[in-house]
């Protein structure tokens, strides 16, 4: 058998690897607090609003369900996807004091999360997609209607 | 060369006009008071205003001048505000005599507006005075017409030079930059030789100023330099150009030009020969003589089918193979032009979402920003508890493997990009290439077909009838020769314009060679040796005294200031030296260019050079070595009278040598309606 080895050791460096830029911390931090700033009102969001709406932005169809969804136009959005990512930055931004949990476990945005907010809303081109479509969403995609999804899961997917 | 002649400054207030009005006359001008504040700066500051150099004061337009041509004007113990407010200055060139007006201000005129009239002060109302309007400081005024610059570059005959600016163009030595070493000032223009020069963006300016004060050789060679760049540039463009049209017209004939010259060089005879035209790999020439060969061997067949029948036929198969042969050539070259298309618009995919990315990136990168405003210890790269370096990624991975930065996956995109973009030039130019080549092709298969088609309703015609393949073939052949002989007188004329431009390059590179390079002429090592001479005898007679051996001063071959052991000669002087050393190489300055034709225009003020305690008898040594000066010059002082000494050492100067221009405590007196 022919010997294809070219020296007896091989090294390997590896090269550092690329992240994709909604992985990125300071990225999702920006989501979220974007998010919590135009979809979730004064009395806050919940763990799953964010997973929800941050799931959505990634792509255009994705946008389109969750919008359906939020109008009352579509009757089989039943996927909810719950990204761990969301959960990391989450804790990033309660660390960093972007966020503060309320005692009904639901996130709201402290000071300086507002001023970050207003930092971004202020540059034009920043992360515009991503603001024009959580200004159009608002306020729709309640509690109510996530809570009556859950609760399918509860009844659906459980068997004696 | 400049005279200033006279100076008529006007106030205008509601209590009527108040003004300065006097003459100046050749050789030494006193501007007098006997104390401090009495106007005398407001009124050299005219001078300067009026020919649009108050850059030298350090300021554009109205702001340099004090606040009696602009606020209020006192009389006695009234304030009076000021209406109105402008300066009238005649100056000559030596022939001819010029007034400048410019206002200070006026409400509805410009301040940057110059009237020139062209005649005395005293005729300025006069209708048959020709005036014009210009302007300083816009844009370009050094070189419009209608800059005032311009123009007074020209009226003093003066050649301003283009030297090279800041940016990498070449502009116009500024004027007031050359006068930046006649007009020193009060304020700034005693603190070093050339101290008081505005900057304006142009490199090595004090060199540059030097060297047209004393119109150095290396000026002219600059300028040459300048002119060779620009033929040089000329001689390119048109080869360039030449070529190009010769090799567009011959593709249009299939023919390729070949072993020709890309860039201008000096063609010999065997170069220009070696340019040759070929079709089908063989020389024009060649080519065109065997068309017509072709061609009388055509017309030698008698055109009646009947004797040409066999020919017919094979010719038929012939063509019919080649016909074949083409269009399988086509079909390939078809399918290899869509498959580029494809391989183009996959490429334009891939770059949108690379372009996406990127944005999306750069937007990270600037949330990242955002959140280091706010210190969110994230954005640092550290764990907001404990304080340990993170990595910038929310998917967790193997702590050895590391993650690249958001700047690294910016970078790491644009190069991505860069590749895709290069794949898909190089896509398009295959693209290119092969829609030329199908289009040749489809010509190609155009003209046989025909003939095919005339051979086939040859073979079936009637044997009287006249051979329409023959004549097809003849008219065919008529046309490629046409037009192959006026490519070819083309292309003679294309060579002879080439080998014109060849001698041109020739000329060019025999110029380019006789520039000297760096060394100084004759004349230059001339010009300078008197000036560094002067110089050593000006400081000796003001009496400087911070270098023990003046021999040892030198004039730097490299700024043309004066330094000793090669370090500049203004840190071994005390501050009184300082302003000797100033009164010496300005004065030396005029005296070299009034010795050796250099382009001094032969006016100098100097504004209150009495600074840092000079002692009053280098002053008497001063204004003497400035009557002695030989040639016609103008030298406009500006002193102030205050102690006995600096009386009693104007005095003493011989009666006639000097005009004594007193300015009365406040300058500016309530003046006649008529002057």
């Amino acid at each position: 058998m022919k010997n294809y080895i070219i020296g007896d050791e091989i090294v390997f460096n590896p090269k550092p690897d690329a992240v994709p830029y909604n992985y990125r911390i300071s990225y999702k931090l920006a989501q979220i607090c974007l998010i919590l700033y135009n979809c979730c009102g004064r009395s806050g969001g919940s763990l799953i609003k964010l997973h929800m709406i941050s799931i959505a932005l990634s792509t255009t169809d994705d946008m389109k369900k969750l919008e359906g969804f939020a109008n009352n136009e579509r009757t089989h959005y039943t996927i909810v996807r719950l990204d761990p990512a969301v959960n990391h930055a989450v804790k990033y931004a309660l660390a960093d004091g972007l966020l503060f949990q309320q005692k009904n476990g639901l996130f709201r945005l402290t000071k300086k999360g507002k001023t970050y907010v207003k930092n971004i809303n202020k540059d034009f081109n920043l992360m515009k997609n991503e603001r024009d479509y959580l200004s159009r969403l608002a306020d729709k995609l309640t509690e109510e209607k996530i809570k009556t999804l859950t609760s399918l899961w509860r009844y659906s997917n459980v068997e004696d | 060369m400049l005279r200033i002649n006279r100076l008529k400054i006007e106030i205008k207030t509601i209590e009527g006009v108040y003004g300065f009005d006097s003459m100046f006359k050749e050789g030494l001008n006193f501007i007098a008071s006997e104390d401090n504040t009495c106007g005398k700066s407001s009124i050299i500051a005219a001078v300067y205003y009026c020919l649009g150099f108050e850059e030298i004061i350090g300021g554009r337009g109205e702001k340099v001048l004090t606040s009696v041509y602009k606020t209020s004007i006192e009389d006695g113990e009234q304030v009076l505000p000021v209406l109105e407010s402008g300066a009238y200055l005649e100056i000559s060139n030596g022939k001819e005599v010029i007034t400048i007006y410019r206002s200070a201000k006026m409400e509805g005129r410009d301040n940057k507006l110059l009237t020139v009239y062209h005649s005395p002060i005293d005729d300025v109302g006069n209708p048959n005075v020709f005036c014009e309007d210009m302007y300083v400081h816009m844009p370009n005024s050094a070189v419009n017409r209608k800059g005032f610059h311009n123009y007074i570059e020209k009226f003093l005959h003066l050649e301003l030079p283009l030297v090279p600016a800041s940016d990498d163009v070449t502009r116009k030595l500024y004027l007031q930059l050359i006068f930046s070493g006649m007009f020193i000032e009060q304020k700034h223009g005693w603190a070093d030789i050339l101290s008081g020069m505005p900057i304006l963006g142009i490199k090595d300016s004090k060199k540059r100023i030097l060297e047209f004060i004393l119109n150095l050789d290396t000026l002219e060679n600059e300028k040459k330099k300048n002119e060779l760049k620009s033929q040089e540039n000329k001689i390119k463009r048109d080869w360039d150009s030449c070529l190009k049209e010769l090799i567009v017209l011959a593709n249009r004939e299939s023919c390729e030009l070949r072993s020709y010259p890309q860039n201008p060089i000096i063609l010999s005879e065997n170069d220009i020969s070696k340019i040759s035209m070929t079709k089908n790999n063989e020389n024009i020439d060649v080519y065109i003589k065997l068309l017509r060969e072709q061609y009388k061997e055509l017309k030698l067949l008698k055109p009646k089918i009947i004797d040409n029948f066999d020919e017919i036929q094979n010719e038929l198969s012939e063509t019919e193979n080649t016909i074949f042969r083409l269009e399988n050539e086509l079909t390939e070259s078809k399918e290899m032009f869509n498959s580029e298309n494809v391989s183009i618009e996959k490429l334009e995919k891939s770059l949108e979402i690379i372009n996406s990315d990127i944005r999306n990136n750069k937007d990270a990168a600037r949330l990242r920003d955002l959140g280091s405003e706010l210190n969110l210890s994230t954005s640092k790269d550290l764990c907001p508890v404990c304080n340990q370096i993170i990595q910038d990624t929310l998917i967790p991975n193997r702590t050895d493997i590391e993650v690249m930065s958001i700047d690294e996956n910016i970078r790491h995109l644009n190069a991505q990009k860069e590749m895709l973009q290069f794949a898909q030039n190089s896509h398009l130019q295959n693209k290119k290439i092969l829609h030329d080549k199908i289009t040749k092709l489809e010509n190609s298969l155009f003209r046989l077909r025909n003939l095919a088609k005339s051979l086939r309703s040859d073979l079936y015609l009637t044997n009287d009838n006249m051979s329409e393949s023959l004549v097809y073939k003849r008219i065919q052949l008529d046309t490629e020769i046409n037009s192959l002989d006026k490519l070819l007188d083309f292309f003679s004329k294309q060579k002879s314009i080439l080998k014109g431009l060849s001698e041109e390059w020739k000329s060019y590179l025999e110029a380019k060679s006789a520039l000297p390079s760096k060394k100084f002429t004759q004349s230059d090592e001339r010009k300078l040796i008197s000036l560094r001479n002067y110089f050593i005898a000006n400081l000796n007679k003001f009496g400087y005294k911070s270098i023990l051996n003046l021999n040892q001063v030198e004039i730097s071959r490299e700024t043309y200031l004066p330094v000793i052991e090669g370090f500049d000669m203004k840190f071994d002087s005390s501050a009184s030296d300082n302003i000797r050393a100033i009164w010496a190489f300005i004065l030396a300055l005029l005296q070299t260019s009034n010795e050796q034709a250099g382009n001094h225009p032969g006016v100098l003020i100097f504004d209150e050079p009495a600074q840092h305690s000079i002692v009053i008898n280098d002053m008497r040594e001063f204004f003497n070595s400035i009557i002695k000066l030989n040639g016609y010059n103008q030298i406009i002082v500006g002193i102030t009278m205050k102690d006995s000494d600096t009386l009693h050492a104007i005095n003493t100067l011989p009666l006639k040598s000097y005009n004594l221009i007193k300015i009365p405590n406040k300058a500016f007196r309530r003046s006649t309606n008529n002057s």
